[in-house]
């Protein structure tokens, strides 16, 4: 029998290879666009533990032994961007009579074996256990020291705001008086009844009796 | 049946792998058309689409116009054999309230602490109405033996058949009887 439709693979994960472009940019697309490349295993981390704004040091490369600042986060692939750190050069906007503006452009770093965090308190690496405080806060503690690592204000940042008390509310927005007010007050009353009330019907008709059959 | 017609059923017999289509044409023997149209000239709408684009397709000057571009697909009536009755009731009366000043917004500021509320069920209603006079009255002695009010409340004092009869008091039509189905409505013309 002749198929009438191409044969329709649904695309999986597997098919996609997260890069350092975000997936809905345009050079995600580009990259993602001819045959599936093999697939990338990554080691499942189960509690995460390396966040924006964070010191880490570098444990490889020419950065070895190097402090830096983490500024991005590929969860999908275990890799962090540390600031200034395991860079390289490269040249954009190059065209043929022009021979480009040359950057340094940084290489992410997997988080499970190239970066380490460094402990507040001695600066030197440590590994990290999830624990909780007494007032049930769950924090990050240095195995050696003990130390809290507190996680920084930059990973609770996002595009509308850097810290959530900093927000500008927009004309669409509900103020947050307004959300925080309890205004329901239960009552013995029907949905239809309530509606009633609230507009001012009054019905002193009573319905006859209906019976089903 | 035209001669060209039998070609292309003989052809079709023999090479069945190719299955190619030959476009052939017939007499009609019926006066009408039949509904024959060059559908492929034609482009044939279905109820997909967004409403902006159903409208301007209204307005094109290549519409047709027995082939209708539905926006809304809710009945407002029902089938009576041939005919559709409407029933002014089933038509929406979209009530929309008057929305200047109104302190509430289509989102929400991310300044606002969001509390988690517990689940209002029947007991929350119950414990909201009644339990403030209950322990009022427990206290001051004035339940019976079988634990009832001596005083009662206008709430305490509420029939489950005056409560039955006050909810049907709205007019709300969830409790009408149902629509007849087109079958139901069919009268059987046998001999007429």
């Amino acid at each position: 029998m002749i198929q009438y439709l191409p044969y329709q693979r649904k695309r999986r994960t597997q098919d996609f290879r997260f890069t350092t472009n975000r997936p809905w940019t345009q050079e995600f697309k580009r990259e993602n666009e001819g045959l599936p490349r093999s697939e990338v295993f990554i080691e499942p981390i189960k509690d995460w533990s390396i966040f924006r704004g964070d010191r880490v040091e570098i444990l490889v490369g020419r950065d070895k032994g190097k402090h830096g600042i983490v500024s991005q986060i590929f969860e999908e692939r275990n890799w962090v961007i540390v600031n200034g750190m395991n860079w390289y050069y490269r040249r954009i906007g190059e065209s043929d009579d022009y021979p480009g503006t040359i950057i340094r452009q940084e290489l992410p770093l997997l988080v499970t074996t190239e970066v380490s965090l460094v402990d507040p308190s001695d600066n030197k690496i440590t590994k990290v256990v999830w624990r909780y405080t007494e007032d049930g806060e769950k924090v990050r503690v240095s195995s050696r020291t003990g130390r809290i690592i507190p996680v920084p204000a930059a990973a609770n940042e996002t595009y509308d705001y850097k810290v959530k008390s900093a927000y500008l509310e927009g004309d669409k927005d509900t103020k947050s008086d307004v959300v925080e007010k309890v205004t329901f007050q239960p009552e013995l009353k029907t949905f239809d009844m309530d509606v009633m009330k609230s507009m001012g019907i009054e019905e002193d008709r009573t319905p006859k009796k209906s019976y089903w059959y | 049946m035209s001669l060209q017609r039998m070609m292309c059923v003989f052809s079709s017999r023999t090479s069945n792998l190719l299955l190619t289509t030959v476009p052939f044409r017939t007499i009609a023997t019926t006066s009408t058309r039949m509904g024959k149209k060059n559908f492929r000239s034609i482009f044939i709408g279905n109820k997909r689409g967004s409403r902006i684009y159903k409208e301007t397709r209204i307005k094109d000057p290549d519409y047709i116009s027995d082939i209708p571009v539905y926006t809304d697909v809710k009945p407002i009536g029902y089938r009576y054999g041939k005919e559709y009755r409407v029933i002014p009731e089933m038509i929406p009366d979209i009530i929309v309230p008057d929305l200047t000043d109104c302190p509430l917004k289509p989102y929400v500021s991310y300044r606002a602490n969001v509390a988690v509320q517990e689940e209002f069920t029947a007991k929350t209603l119950f414990s909201f109405v009644y339990e403030e006079k209950i322990k009022k009255d427990f206290a001051n002695q004035k339940l019976d033996a079988s634990s009832l009010p001596l005083e009662p409340s206008d709430a305490e004092s509420l029939s489950s058949e005056t409560a039955y009869l006050e909810a049907r008091k709205t007019g709300s039509d969830i409790f009408s009887e149902r629509i007849p189905r087109h079958w139901e409505c069919l009268e059987l013309k046998s001999d007429k």
